[in-house]
């Protein structure tokens, strides 16, 4: 069982390794293609090919190994400067990039089944064009060609036999006791008793059909056999050294789970009952449905027939089955592939790639800890109180630089993902017939793995958009006086709390006209209403609204938008649109810094606590009751010349009683906006836990959560964007 | 042989058995002959098998058979009790009898 855990878990190392060693091939492909005389790059493809190479052979994934050798062959070539790349060859790499990928795939999730039809056309096709760049004789090229073609032709009887795939996640087992296996002293029952305790056996149907009749029955002679669907992760090889003990008196056949119908034909042809019979058995027990067990027996009356015209075929097609269309069954090949490629799924999210400083920097932090630890144990015993005092100070500074590198190791560089998008743009602006440049700023910027991750498809969907619709073709831009090339910045940085990325190009920006005309149209806006231009680009969020063609059209924006807002929400942030019409548009995402812990701010309002994330809050301010009551509805205040809008917060969470006589005004700013809260007391910094809400507060969107106080006491967390948002209401409400 | 066969006629030629003790190959030749003679002399068997403290795959088959003979005689088998050991065995091979 540990061999086989230990190969899995290398056989996952060798997939994720692969893709990055793919994701740096592609980095590489792309600036060969801009430089294609750049032979730092040529020599990283060529690295990338081989270590793929190797790794494949090592894992028995011959085809990939197969594919990195052909690829191999032609960078050698390059290197030693027989070949020249051209732009042709860069975009063939590419798409053989691309294929290795899928190869990766389809091992990953079915390693025991052969490539379908379509990819193996592809390997031949991509193969062959990868040989016609080859110097050497034509023979040479042609008999590789050939020789491909022959495998080609093998491997296509297998993949036309996928699609007589079996869909059944079990193990069918067929046991035929031999005669004497009860006087020999072995009973099934303890056989197939320990087989049940190695995993689950679905259905089990007892064949007694050749057991005599009356007289001639001999009881202690054993006529029994079972045919039994059973579900297990173990091995081909562990469910025969099960009746490993037996396997003299008793044939067994086992066919994987989700194998070939031929298999099943096989078993048809070799169990003694009549076709029929065990059709209607395999049926029963389940593991054939009505529909594949036509099918078997279809295949099956050919074989007789041609057993009756020409018993040699016959034996041919035996031969032709027992190659090629037998999968091979790897050691762990028999656990139901779905919930496989799930459980891997799964795995692989939950692995991440630490940097060792980090990881460094973080044990050194606990070893600190440790001392200082024993330190205050130490102390704790004399009657020094101002020592305690200081080793506790340490202590709980330290605690919260571990704190902070420990999120910090959550923490990633956006910059590989913004670099994985070069290849989009490259992609769909030939596709479009454009010329884009992505530029990329901030690529340092670290955010958490989760974020990046959950950030990169709506990334990809404004990239889209902006390619798609934003930035026109050359000619279009040159007439209009701008330079032929378009220019797309992705840029990430961090502001107050949050992180924001930027999404923009220079291209034909929105058309606010149209806009407003649409919104009308749909019953949306009043035409007398006034909008900001960020409002009313706001709209093109909504759904409905943003899959309208007309406005696609003209403005481009679209498809989708919506999509796009919501995923952002989801993860506690917020989009923002900004578009100058001819100069183009700016996309930019705000998200939250902070997940499970954040530096808080607590205030204190009558007798509640309220924590405010403290990267928000930019400065604190005193007022006069008598300032804020003269204010009659306006809420606002003069700060430092500046116009402050405010919000009483007794007035909002509806405390009664007045404000004491001078009430403080902590000012938060979000998305560069900056609003007064009206507490009743400062309390301080706090290091805030947080705890989500249960789903009876789901609705209360001013909050983000709670936290529990050193003294049992239960503070809420304010989500100051929510609140923000509330102040604008309030503000329109009193109007 | 270590079983006991109880033997009582219930109305007409209803057979009930009560079978105390082991079930296994070494008994099969012996009890199969007997079951089968006592299945031709009468109209129908039911069984109590709640007293088997030891049975095997063959006590099993036996029981198959038996069943089959039944069903082509035209003649009611039936089991009334079965002890935990042959339950064991019913439900690996998920066969009522």
């Amino acid at each position: 069982m540990a061999d086989k855990n230990s190969e899995k878990t290398f056989k996952n190392i060798y997939f994720t390794e692969s893709r990055e060693i793919l994701d740096s091939m592609e980095v590489s492909l792309l600036a060969l293609e801009k430089d294609t005389a750049d032979e730092e790059s040529i020599n990283s493809i060529f690295r990338a090919a081989h270590t793929i190479k190797g790794n494949s052979g090592m894992f028995g994934f011959g085809r990939i190994g197969d594919f990195t050798h052909v690829i191999e062959n032609l960078l050698v070539c390059v290197r030693e400067g027989s070949l020249a790349i051209t732009a042709n060859m860069t975009g063939l790499l590419l798409e053989c990039h691309d294929f290795i990928e899928i190869l990766l795939n389809h091992y990953e999730g079915k390693e025991e089944l052969p490539l379908d039809a379509e990819t193996e056309a592809l390997f031949n096709e991509l193969t062959v064009r990868l040989n016609t760049y080859l110097p050497g004789s034509d023979t040479e090229i042609q008999s590789s060609v050939s020789g491909i073609k022959n495998g080609s032709f093998n491997d296509g009887t297998t993949g036309s036999a996928d699609e007589m795939y079996v869909r059944n996640n079990c193990w069918h087992i067929s046991l035929r006791f031999g005669k004497n296996v009860f006087k020999d002293g072995l009973d099934p029952y303890s056989f197939i008793n320990y087989l049940s305790e190695k995993g689950e056996i679905q259905s089990i149907k007892t064949i007694y059909e050749d057991m005599p009749a009356g007289d001639k029955m001999n009881a202690d002679l054993c006529y029994l056999g079972f045919e039994m669907d059973f579900k297990s992760s173990i091995s081909k090889k562990e469910i025969e050294d099960v009746f490993d003990f037996v396997s003299k008196d008793c044939s067994i056949k086992i066919i994987p789970p989700n194998t070939s119908i031929v298999d099943y034909v096989k078993l048809i042809n070799e169990l003694p009952e009549k076709p029929m019979k065990i059709g209607d058995m395999l049926r029963e027990v389940g593991s054939l449905t009505d529909g594949e067990l036509a099918k078997a027996l279809e295949l099956q009356s050919e074989h007789s027939a041609l057993k009756d015209q020409a018993p040699e075929e016959l034996l041919m097609g035996n031969i032709l089955v027992k190659e090629n269309i037998i999968p091979k069954y790897i050691v762990d090949a028999a656990v139901a592939k779905q919930e496989n490629i799930k459980k891997r799924e799964e795995a692989n999210s939950k692995l991440i790639r630490i940097d060792a400083d980090k990881l460094d920097h973080l044990i050194n932090l606990i070893g600190e800890l440790v001392i200082t630890g024993s330190n205050v144990k130490q102390i704790t015993e004399s009657e020094d109180k101002i020592g305690i005092a200081k080793a506790v100070t340490d202590m709980s500074k330290l605690i919260e630089e571990i704190r902070d590198s420990t999120m910090g190791i959550r923490m990633v560089p956006i910059g590989e993902t913004f670099s994985r998008f070069e290849r989009v743009v490259r992609d769909l602006s030939r596709e479009k017939g454009k010329m884009i440049e992505l530029k990329i700023l901030g690529g340092d910027t670290e955010l958490d793995k989760t974020l990046i991750d959950k950030i990169s498809d709506p990334l990809i969907h404004l990239i889209r958009n902006s390619i798609d619709h934003g930035i026109g073709i050359p000619s279009e831009r040159e007439s209009a006086g701008k330079n032929g090339t378009g220019i797309l910045t992705l840029n990430a940085y961090h502001e107050t709390g949050s992180i924001v990325i930027e999404v923009s190009d220079d291209g034909e920006g929105l058309d606010r006209d149209k806009i407003f005309n649409k919104a009308i149209e749909q019953g949306l806006v009043r035409p007398d209403q006034v909008f900001a231009d960020h409002e009313l680009y706001q709209l093109i969020f909504l759904p409905g609204f943003s899959t309208a063609e007309e406005v696609s059209n003209i403005s481009g924006r679209g498809v989708g938008m919506d999509v796009v807002k919501k995923n952002i929400e989801s993860l506690r942030g917020n989009v923002y649109l900004e578009s100058e019409k001819g100069k183009g548009t700016t996309v930019r995402i705000h998200l939250p810094l902070t997940l499970a812990i954040i530096d808080g701010f607590m205030v204190k309002l009558a007798d509640s606590f309220y924590v405010l994330p403290l990267d928000m809050v930019t400065e604190c301010t005193e007022i006069d009751n008598e300032e804020l009551n003269s204010k009659e509805g306006g809420n606002y205040i003069n700060l430092r010349g500046d116009v402050l809008p405010f919000m009483r917060m007794r007035e909002f969470f509806r405390e009664p009683g007045e404000e004491p006589e001078k009430p403080k005004v902590v000012v938060v700013e979000y998305s560069r906006k900056k609003f007064g809260l009206v507490v009743d007391d400062l309390v301080g910094e706090f290091q805030t836990v947080i705890k989500p809400m249960g789903r009876i507060f789901s609705k209360l969107q001013w909050l983000s959560g709670s936290t529990i106080l050193g003294t049992g006491e239960v503070a809420y967390i304010l989500d100051v964007p929510k609140l923000i948002q509330n102040v604008r209401d309030f503000k329109y409400n009193e109007l | 042989m270590k079983l006991k066969i109880i033997k009582e006629k219930i109305n007409n030629d209803m057979l009930h058995l009560s079978l105390i003790g082991e079930m296994t190959v070494y008994s099969a030749v012996n009890l199969k002959s007997i079951l089968l003679k006592e299945l031709d002399r009468c109209s129908g068997i039911t069984m109590n098998l709640a007293e088997i403290s030891e049975a095997d795959t063959s006590g099993f088959q036996l029981l198959l058979f038996l069943k089959r003979e039944a069903e082509m005689l035209g003649k009611s088998f039936r089991i009334t009790e079965v002890s935990p050991r042959l339950k064991s065995i019913f439900t690996l091979y998920r066969e009522m009898i």
